[in-house]
């Protein structure tokens, strides 16, 4: 079974980039809020490994490090019912509001 | 005995083939089906797969590190034969080869 991150020995891959970049303040809140989910037992490293393995393959290649650790973190909220989509739904139009005042 | 390990050092034992699609998979793809030896018997340790559900982990898993050939790995590799590659791989993951 094809999963997006075992790429290992596979062919054809562009090389990786390996020179330094600058961190944004966003991927430093996502690194935060996993440490805080992490810190209080609410989510797990393999379990943050296993929502970021279910991305869809073509999604993976396309999205940013802590894009994919974002997405996951979503997922494992979801599943574990501490937030719900419409809540989700209703911060990001609450923020676009803010954005576009 | 309880916990006793299947696999002892030396022997020499296969990485199987990850058939299912789902979940949290710990042992990457370039080393299924590939024949390496045991090392060394790490002992007992939660099951990450299991984990990775939000499970306990439980039945603890036995860890070993295993050695492969990294000639017989990579294609083309061009370092020395006795070049090997070492691995954590949980007993799960293994039979005798």
């Amino acid at each position: 079974m094809n999963k997006p991150h075992d790429v290992g020995g596979s062919d054809n891959l562009e090389p990786i980039d390996q020179r330094d970049h600058a961190i944004s303040d966003w991927e430093l809140h996502i690194d935060a809020i996993r440490q805080v989910l992490g810190n209080n037992g609410i989510i797990n490293t393999d379990e943050l490994r296993r929502t970021i393995e279910s991305i869809r393959p073509d999604d993976y290649r396309n999205l940013l490090y802590y894009e994919r650790w974002s997405i996951a973190i979503r997922t494992l909220l979801l599943e574990k019912a501490i937030l719900s989509q419409p809540e989700i739904d209703l911060a990001i139009a609450q923020i676009e509001g803010m954005l576009d005042a | 005995m309880l916990n006793a390990s299947i696999f002892r050092v030396g022997d020499r034992v296969r990485v199987v083939q990850c058939i299912w699609g789902f979940g949290h998979v710990r042992t990457p793809k370039y080393i299924q089906n590939h024949v390496g030896e045991i090392r060394r018997v790490h002992g007992l340790y939660h099951n990450p797969e299991s984990v990775a559900h939000g499970r306990s982990g439980l039945p603890a898993k036995m860890l070993y590190s295993v050695s492969f050939q990294q000639s017989s790995i990579w294609k083309d590799y061009s370092g020395p034969e006795i070049d090997l590659l070492y691995m954590d791989v949980f007993e799960h993951w293994l039979e005798f080869a």
